[in-house]
């Protein structure tokens, strides 16, 4: 493929002056990476400088580690990473798990109604603040419909004011959310896959679950990392369904709240920095696991 | 290529030329409050508007105000400050923060300018106490002075409201009997700490903070009250969406279901409209629960206290304050010197659901109602200053914390959870 | 291993069957918040709840259109998220060009990194690019958001353009290039009508993304005059009142132009995603 695609570039290095044809991929890539220099690789390197400090009174203040110190003393930041953990490990395997059979769903049609595609898709296009509103609304203690459904079964008590419960409909929601998007992803695998490798493997005598297990699956395997490490990642970092949901309370404290907390409540600009580092940290080891699977593939 | 740059510089210019709306028209000062001038929901909000209308009327001088959500004001001024972010001219304060404001060095030393000015002398003792720093500098001006009491359905509690903490236990399980709630109250978040847990710690004995500003919650006191808070839980005398987030318990008190509400006093100014035991719906804005008590179905008690100990009405402030790095300070002070006037800031309390800070506005005709008559007993005979914590907001948070960890969790040990809670915060201020 | 008529009948009303269990659970959220945004005051709090009012009332809707989030923030939210969708497809198109067309020195490692920095979220430079906007003074204006989030979301722009540019044949270009076009006008002319779906996709996620964004726009802007819709959202939650007609009257308001935008441009969206644009 890119012996043929590199000819047209070649031609225009014929016509252009020396120095421009080198350069040319490199104009058409300058204002990307302009942009991603000053705003997203300066920032990185200055949230290091600002976690060794401490802000007083506009100026700061050199405390090199003190900051990681405090931090990896404190129990709430411990159980705030335990939050995040709980939380995105149930997120991620029911997205993936339901998002999988809802494509493999949409992928027994040979046409996609519309009807069905908008109306499945319409969480996509809500935010996670709308998403947490509305939630809270469906669950809340005396006049949530939802609630008021599943009261018999809880013997009366709300969901929504116990701390496992509380994780339970942040949880739902976020399932709620991104389940449309992944199982686009999905049944955009799925319809790759082509019908002559599952012909044969049903003549083979396989079953239409063991051919899906031992057929399909390896084959969009790769869309389910994608799927996987996207929603593990979004996961890591939400904040904004936790704080319509439930707002301050302990029991849905995960990391990306605690931060914001410390950094914008509080105004503990350098802990915030730090935590911002642990966080860059953990999302980075997350990345470079994907990127070595994908070479792997 | 060129083509293409200009392009682009062309799209970012026309960006930037829908941007500036607000920067437009350059106002005179700008100011921070909790209060939404622009669209105006309640009697607050109403204030603050025709304080400004005023203004400009008076002298000509525009005063834009910008609206900030009443749990994060302190803090998004602080750290506007700190950071060098967009620090307003004058804004809105609870002096509760002063210990905080203090240590961060946030706001601008009044002392030499409030002495001079002529209302000064007609300042309640206790409202200038609740800005001035423990060395004696006024950094704030204080406007009203709510409080803390309990507001209940005359019908739920025949015989007035129990004057101990454990003397409502036994009320609660009249209630409970019927299918009711004994009280409702906010129990987590800072809001829930001040409002509900501040008067039933300082009748145990139990201490908040010491004079350093350090955190001292871990005590036996301490534990006490958490425990008795875990027991109404347990038995049902108040609904579990207390230890949700926002203000969804008010409703249990609304549709009175719930007997009482431990409350502020400016709870009335929100919680409406109410219906009554007996089903009669007062539905009138502000003055629902108000005409509610002078038609005698809700009346009102000091805050909950454990017995032996003395209950505390909570000394709040409300006030301005001058930040640093306030662009024009000096019009700031005009601006907080009409508002000063004592019309207009007894016209401030009435509206915000307070005592006004000024001797002689608390004269007018209505603050002499039954309500605010109670209100001031209250505030005379209980009145306690609210717990000095260099890191106010952070400190009062994680301790609200540890109630609210340890009353949904009930095999949490509380002794342990204080403990850690404690050094947490202790090592934050050093 | 044919199947019988039958069989195949009711595994298509199974089908059918489940999804539209599905569909309900995706549209019973927004469904209930559309009804309670017709209740009243007194009807949002009785008990037991019911789903469709019973006196049908627009007093949340007036509540909503007079309130911030209808004057000032859903203006912010479309100028910020329109802004922002649009400037990084046009800056990520040459960029997905030159990954796409030409092989130079660091073009792996380039795309590597670009691909990394999709998953390393802004969460955690916020600390750092507050910093830097309160001391740029740029607090509290639509550009710094328009800026952050063209840099937030030039790296996933690059990564569906390149799939959708990689997927259009190169025979016309040379063509093209031999009659003395430019890369750019090659771009013009010819990458941006055969590449319309993707671009459309990316656009649309660009923009539902920003419509939706939350985090960056609550820390960055304090002026209620600047804020979007999602942080007035929150305004609503956060001030003494609970209201939630109003609120679900707030978050049908905010939800219904991005729906529109969907349904309008479902068709390029589908065809695109169907097609992989977004693949491992």
């Amino acid at each position: 493929m890119r012996t043929e695609v590199i000819a047209p570039a070649a031609r225009t290095q014929l016509r252009s002056g020396f120095h421009f044809r080198r350069l040319v991929p490199l104009w058409l890539l300058l204002p990307s990476l302009l942009i991603l220099l000053f705003v997203q690789f300066y920032p990185t390197a200055y949230t290091i400088y600002i976690s060794l400090n401490r802000l007083r009174a506009g100026q700061m203040i050199w405390v090199g580690t003190a900051n990681f110190e405090r931090l990896f003393r404190d129990a709430n930041f411990y159980e705030s990473l335990q939050k995040s953990f709980t939380f995105v490990a149930a997120t991620v395997i029911a997205t993936v798990v339901l998002g999988l059979l809802v494509a493999v769903l949409l992928n027994q049609r040979s046409r996609f109604n519309p009807f069905y595609m908008v109306m499945l898709f319409v969480p996509w296009v809500i935010s996670d603040v709308v998403a947490g509103t509305v939630w809270r609304w469906l669950f809340q203690q005396d006049y949530g419909l939802i609630q008021n459904l599943i009261s018999p079964l809880t013997g009366g008590t709300s969901l929504y004011a116990r701390p496992q419960g509380a994780m339970l409909i942040v949880i739902l929601a976020t399932i709620w959310r991104s389940l449309p998007f992944t199982s686009l992803l999905f049944l955009g695998a799925l319809q790759h896959v082509s019908q002559e490798v599952l012909e044969s493997a049903a003549l083979d005598g396989a079953s239409r679950f063991t051919s899906f297990f031992r057929v399909t699956l390896p084959i969009i395997r790769p869309t389910v990392m994608v799927a996987i490490i996207l929603a593990t990642i979004g996961g890591l970092n939400s904040v904004g369904v936790i704080l319509t949901l439930t707002g301050n309370i302990p029991a849905t404290e995960t990391a990306s709240v605690y931060l914001y907390e410390q950094g914008w409540r509080f105004g503990d600009f350098g802990l915030g920095a730090a935590i911002s580092i642990i966080m860059f940290l953990i999302n980075l080891i997350l990345t470079l696991v994907y990127l070595r699977f994908q070479r792997e593939e | 290529m060129r083509r293409f740059y200009m392009f682009l510089l062309l799209l970012v210019v026309l960006l930037s030329v829908t941007v500036p709306v607000a920067a437009q028209d350059q106002p005179a000062i700008t100011v921070w409050t909790k209060f939404n001038s622009e669209n105006p929901q309640n009697s607050q909000d109403e204030w603050m508007r025709a304080a400004i209308d005023g203004y400009l009327e008076a002298t000509g001088n525009q005063v834009t105000n910008v609206f900030q959500a009443f749990d994060v004001i302190n803090s998004a001024l602080n750290l506007a400050v700190q950071a060098g972010g967009d620090v307003p001219d004058l804004s809105y304060v609870d002096a509760q923060f002063l210990g905080f404001y203090d240590y961060n060095g946030t706001l601008t030393d009044l002392t030499d300018w409030i002495t001079q000015q002529s209302w000064y002398d007609d300042l309640a003792p206790g409202a200038l106490a609740a800005c001035t720093t423990p060395d004696g500098r006024v950094i704030c001006v204080p406007t009203a002075t709510p409080s803390t009491l309990v507001y209940y359905w005359t019908e739920r509690y025949p015989d007035g409201f129990p004057t101990s903490a454990e003397a409502l236990l036994e009320d609660c399980s009249r209630l409970t009997d019927q299918g009711l709630y004994a009280l409702t109250f906010k129990g987590t978040e800072s809001f829930g700490l001040e409002v509900a847990y501040h008067s039933l710690i300082r009748s145990s004995g139990a201490a908040i903070s010491d004079e350093e500003g350090r955190a001292a919650w871990a005590n036996e006191a301490m534990v006490g009250v958490i425990e008795y808070v875990r027991q109404l839980f347990a038995d049902g005398c108040v609904p579990e969406i207390a230890l949700a987030s926002g203000f969804d318990f008010e409703n249990s008190f609304k549709d009175s279901t719930a007997g009482a509400i431990l409350a502020g006093t400016w709870t009335y100014v929100f919680s409406n409209p109410v219906t009554a035991p007996d089903g009669t719906l007062y539905d009138l804005g502000s003055d629902s629960i108000l005409t509610a008590a002078e038609e005698g179905q809700i009346a009102f008690a000091p805050p909950l206290a454990f017995e032996g100990g003395s209950p505390a009405a909570n000394v709040y402030a409300t006030a301005w304050a001058v930040p640093v790095g306030s662009p024009n300070p000096d019009a700031a002070l005009a601006f907080i010197n009409y508002t000063m006037q004592s019309t207009l800031n007894g016209a401030f309390g009435a509206a915000y659901g307070s005592l006004p800070s000024l001797i002689s506005a608390r004269d007018a005709e209505i603050f002499q109602t039954d309500y605010w008559v109670t209100v001031a007993e209250i505030m005379d005979a209980y009145g306690t200053p609210m717990p000095f914590l260099v890191e106010y907001d952070r400190g009062i948070s994680a301790l609200a914390d540890v109630f609210a960890r340890c009353l949904a969790d009930p095999s949490l040990d509380i002794m342990t959870t204080l403990q850690e809670a404690q050094d947490n915060y202790n090592a934050a201020i050093q | 291993m044919v199947r019988s008529k039958r069989q195949k009948q009711f595994d298509s009303f199974i089908v059918n069957a489940l999804l539209i269990l599905v569909c309900l659970v995706s549209v019973f959220p927004v469904a209930y918040a559309l009804s309670t945004s017709f209740k009243g005051e007194t009807e949002v709090i009785t008990r037991p709840p019911y789903f469709f009012p019973r006196t049908w009332t627009i007093a949340a809707y007036e509540q909503i259109f007079r309130s911030d989030l209808v004057r000032y923030h859903l203006w912010n939210t479309f100028v910020n998220a329109f802004g922002a969708s649009i400037l990084i497809v046009v800056v990520s198109v040459p960029a997905a060009y030159a990954f796409s067309r030409y092989k130079f020195r660091g073009s792996n490692i380039l795309q590597l990194v670009i691909l990394a920095l999709i998953m390393i979220p802004t969460l955690t430079n916020l600390v750092a690019l507050y910093r830097m906007a309160s001391q740029l003074d740029l607090l509290n204006t639509n550009l710094v958001m328009i800026i952050i989030y063209v840099a937030t979301g030039i790296p996933f722009g690059i990564w569906i353009l390149k799939a959708s540019i990689d997927a259009i044949p190169t025979e016309v270009e040379e063509a093209a290039l031999i009659d003395g076009c430019g890369p750019l006008g090659v771009i013009r002319n010819i990458v941006i009508p055969l590449a319309l779906p993707g671009l459309i996709t990316t656009f649309l996620m660009e923009f539902v993304f920003y419509w939706n964004e939350f985090l960056i726009a609550v820390i960055m802007l304090s002026n209620n005059t600047m804020k979007t819709a999602t942080v007035g959202l929150l305004d609503f939650q956060r001030s003494y009142e609970v209201a939630y007609h109003v609120w679900m009257a707030g978050s049908i308001i905010i939800i219904a132009p991005v729906l529109i935008t969907f349904i309008v441009l479902r068709r390029q969206f589908f065809r695109a995603m169907l097609q992989g644009a977004v693949k491992g």
